[in-house]
């Protein structure tokens, strides 16, 4: 075990402890954003490791959403019971729709991608019998409680039970996919990122890579929906636009594509960031664009390329890849 | 027994026959050259053979199975390996990380081991990476492993390329020019370490354009020139072939 | 015959070439630099304030302030550039979210400064003009011969000038361009100008018709996108095409489908043609 492991070790019991410091609504709802967009990100990162870049991230979470709100309103389903469903029912459609188009390259897998998330956004917004139209759909209710035996139940209505549920979810998705990275898989994927041809005749079957990287987004897409739509008890198609799903990509480069850690550090400098900014009020906004601009002038390779660097003046040289050239 | 056998072969780009009806077999254990001027089509014939390219017409037996129109991981599976003539490598990844790579066909770890980080899956890494030291040792790239595979020397690289090819402990392996860019010394360690591959039982077809090497190293060579086979037979045939003399425009003395 | 048909029709093609000089500064701007620009939309918009400015509290004459604001925009082009653009080249993932920051400045800071109001002014010449039944304002008479001169202009420019030539060769292949001597920074500076004075051009001819408010730039990019991709990156033909095709698309589909289907079907042609024919209609093989 590494370093890496008791700092991490620390960060978990750090979150664990958070509610127990504040119990400020407020607080826990900018973490709990936070951590839906880091698992957003999180999956996001392991498609374009695959040298794909969707652009319907928001539309898997919007699938995630409207099916658990419907099961759960319509059908009287317990949320425990729809939240799967959601993340299946919008991995079903990933394959579905990952199957034809992520044998297209670049820019054009892109825009079928963007074409297939406003497609979807357009049926949440046409079909107002099942969807609810423009005006969405309101009063969804928290997850089920918990029975504990001898303890009572955990409710959700309040935001310190669905900060540790977030987390707990969260943690899961990360270990899941840093198992995924750091094995013969996460290998492929690298492989077919760094050269596809020679991938290829290495035996990696590049288009089940690519499938399967999707699918497992759409998966996390559409549970981290299931969970915004009982969270926010409110979801309509302005939620899971095209803009959202840009907003992933952002968070992606800002933090530094390529790394686990730079997606979830970009997700919580980009949500943290509103917030500070919301002093400079009027400015707020175009001082979040600013924001966008300088970083990426001034660390093009994002912020843990920045921590990278950094961390590099401080540690022992071998034993580790280096990017110096035998015999310099 | 033959291992490989390429009858009718042929290929068309739009109106360009690359290849046409090309026959050949490669007996196990042989060394198998593939000369021709160039764009005479041995690139491409390499890319009928791993799939990468579709024929458009004839059959490639391995192992008396028809493999023709797999998809070229599937060829893989099957016990080619190649190598390119670019520097074809994972550039941003290490050496050793290269060679790892190359081991995804060997390696049986599957969601479940992976997930769950079984025994299983920690003594499938253990082994890959030990593989893999021992395969860098072999090449001749001990202690270079932890440099990027782009910031390797060139003849470094045409190492590496062998190296992932060898990963999936391959039954016949394609080289595609493994001594180009090379000065006279490399090009001897890089003779002698095909050597010593075809010693450990893996058959070899080898495109070159050195001389020396093909000469040196092959049992039996296939000539071809605009798609098409000019000739085949021993380097001593070839050698004195006037025809192949003639395709390589008089150049006599490379065959001195 | 049908004079609604016809009309739809007529309709559909001034609509087409509206979209269309946007498609074609994005094409530009692309192929030549790789960079797909969220801003573009905002260069559009700021166009179309230039103009509404210039119109309304100077006085200007409607083609002079088209032709103003096409230069001042072509000029902060040039500036965004070299500014931007120029040191994140290469990275297509950067250059992407760094437009998108851009974008977001220069949205909020007209939102800021302007208010979010939709403005209107007029070209200047009121009026209908009655052709074979049909009604065609003067307005979009103009919006359309203006749009046909500029990519007139812009297809000789391209296909008949030196500069334009050098423009073709650094799209192909910038390395090979570069060796011969053709000077890739100016290029791509040029282009860049020329793709923001035609955004600028779209924007001063669609507002008078559209309006003016800081946030009509994000549509027509959408539209831009869906024309690009359906006539093929980096070719006037294919946008030209694409443009007309997704105008008369939109303009029947108004007229005889309901509004959220009439999108959704653009949507479903785009996805379909790049998953059958992803280059597009006229687009090279890269």
């Amino acid at each position: 075990m590494s370093k890496k492991f008791f700092y991490l070790m620390g960060l978990l019991l750090f979150s664990l402890c958070i509610p127990l410091i504040t119990k400020d609504p407020y607080h826990l709802h900018i973490l709990i954003t936070t951590m839906f967009h880091i698992i957003l990100a999180l999956g996001l990162n392991f498609v374009m490791n695959t040298a794909q870049i969707p652009l319907c991230q928001a539309a898997f979470m919007g699938i995630g959403a409207y099916t658990s709100t419907l099961l759960v309103m319509r059908l009287h389903f317990s949320f425990w019971l729809s939240l799967p469903m959601a993340g299946i029912l919008a991995t079903i459609l990933g394959i579905i729709v990952g199957l034809p188009t992520l044998r297209i390259k670049g820019i054009y897998f892109a825009m079928a991608t963007f074409a297939f998330g406003e497609i979807i956004r357009l049926l949440f917004v046409g079909w107002t019998g099942l969807f609810g139209g423009a005006n969405g759909i309101t009063a969804i209710p928290p997850p089920n409680p918990i029975p504990l035996p001898f303890l009572g139940q955990i409710e959700f209505e309040n935001k310190v039970s669905y900060y540790y549920f977030t987390l707990i979810v969260l943690t899961l998705c990360l270990v899941v996919i840093y198992r995924i990275t750091y094995s013969r898989v996460g290998r492929a994927c690298t492989a077919i990122r760094e050269s596809d041809l020679l991938a290829q005749c290495t035996g990696i079957d590049i288009m089940g890579y690519k499938v399967f990287a999707f699918a497992l987004n759409s998966f996390f897409a559409g549970i981290v929906g299931a969970m915004y739509a009982h969270y926010f008890h409110f979801i309509g198609p302005q939620d899971f636009t095209f803009w959202q799903s840009v907003e992933y990509l952002v968070f992606i480069v800002m933090g530094g594509s390529g790394t686990l850690g730079g997606p979830i550090i970009g997700s919580i400098f980009l949500t943290f960031l509103p917030e500070f900014l919301r002093m400079a009020v009027e400015f707020q906004v175009v001082l979040y664009g600013l924001a966008l601009i300088l970083v990426l002038l001034f660390m093009p390779q994002g912020i843990m390329g920045l921590i990278v660097k950094v961390g590099n003046r401080f540690s022992k040289p071998g034993g580790e890849k280096t990017n110096a050239t035998p015999g310099s | 027994m033959q291992l490989l056998e390429v009858s009718g072969l042929s290929k068309n780009f739009g109106g360009l026959r690359a290849v046409h009806d090309l026959d050949f077999q490669v007996q196990v254990g042989d060394i198998l050259g593939l000369v021709g001027p160039n764009g005479a089509g041995k690139t491409t014939v390499f890319n009928l053979i791993t799939g990468v390219y579709l024929p458009n017409a004839g059959k490639i037996l391995f192992r008396s199975e028809d493999i023709s129109g797999l998809k070229p991981h599937r060829v893989a599976r099957k016990g080619i390996a190649r190598t390119f003539q670019l520097t074809t490598l994972y550039s941003n990844c290490s050496a050793l990380e290269n060679v790892v790579i190359g081991h995804h066909l060997k390696m049986q770890t599957g969601l479940r081991s992976i997930l769950l980080r079984t025994p299983f899956f920690w003594s499938e890494e253990k082994k890959a990476k030990e593989n893999a030291l021992q395969l860098m040792e072999f090449i001749g790239l001990s202690g270079q492993e932890n440099f990027l595979a782009k910031n390797l020397p060139h003849g470094h690289q045409q190492r590496l390329k062998i190296a992932i090819a060898l990963s999936s402990a391959p039954q016949l392996l394609l080289l595609d020019e493994p001594v180009s860019g090379m000065n006279p010394e490399e090009t001897n360690e890089m003779m002698a370490l095909i050597g010593k591959i075809r010693a450990n039982g893996i058959t070899i077809i080898m495109i070159e354009h050195d001389m020396r090497a093909v000469m040196g190293l092959c049992d039996r060579i296939v000539v071809i020139n605009y798609g098409e086979k000019l000739a085949e037979g021993v380097p001593q045939q070839i050698q004195e072939n006037p025809e192949v003399i003639e395709a390589y425009l008089g150049r006599k003395d490379d065959f001195a | 015959m049908d004079p609604i048909f016809f009309q739809t029709c007529i309709n559909g093609f001034i609509l087409g070439s509206l979209y269309l000089l946007v498609a074609l500064g994005l094409t530009l701007i692309f192929s030549i630099m790789g960079v797909i620009n969220f801003a573009h939309g905002e260069i559009f918009m700021l166009g179309g304030f230039a103009t509404f400015f210039l119109r309304e509290y100077y006085g200007v004459n409607f083609f002079f302030s088209l032709a103003l604001a096409m230069g001042i925009l072509a000029a902060f082009g040039v500036l965004i550039e070299r500014m931007i653009f120029r040191p994140l080249r290469g990275e297509a993932l950067n250059l992407l979210v760094i437009s998108l920051g851009l974008s977001i400045v220069l949205q909020n800071l007209a939102l800021i400064f302007w208010g979010p109001e939709e403005q209107s002014y007029l070209m200047g010449f009121q009026g209908v003009v009655h052709v074979f039944g049909m009604v065609l304002s003067k307005e979009r008479l103009v919006s359309f011969a203006i749009s046909a001169v500029l990519v007139v202009a812009l297809y000789l420019f391209i296909g008949r000038t030196k500069t334009g030539k050098a423009l073709q060769a650094v799209a192909q292949d910038s390395e090979a361009a570069a060796l011969q001597g053709i000077n890739i920074n100016q290029i791509n500076a040029l282009t860049f100008g020329i793709g923001c004075a035609l955004a600028a051009a779209a924007g001063s001819t669609m507002g008078p018709i559209f309006l003016v408010s800081p946030f009509m730039g994000m549509m027509p990019v959408v539209k831009a996108f869906i024309i690009i991709m359906l006539g093929g990156l980096g070719s006037v033909v294919g946008a030209v095409a694409g443009g007309l095709i997704l105008g008369i698309a939109e303009s029947f589909g108004a007229t005889y489908l309901g509004a959220t289907f009439q999108n959704m079907i653009g949507f479903i042609l785009l996805m379909s043609l790049l998953i059958f024919k992803p280059l597009g209609l006229f687009g090279y093989h890269e």
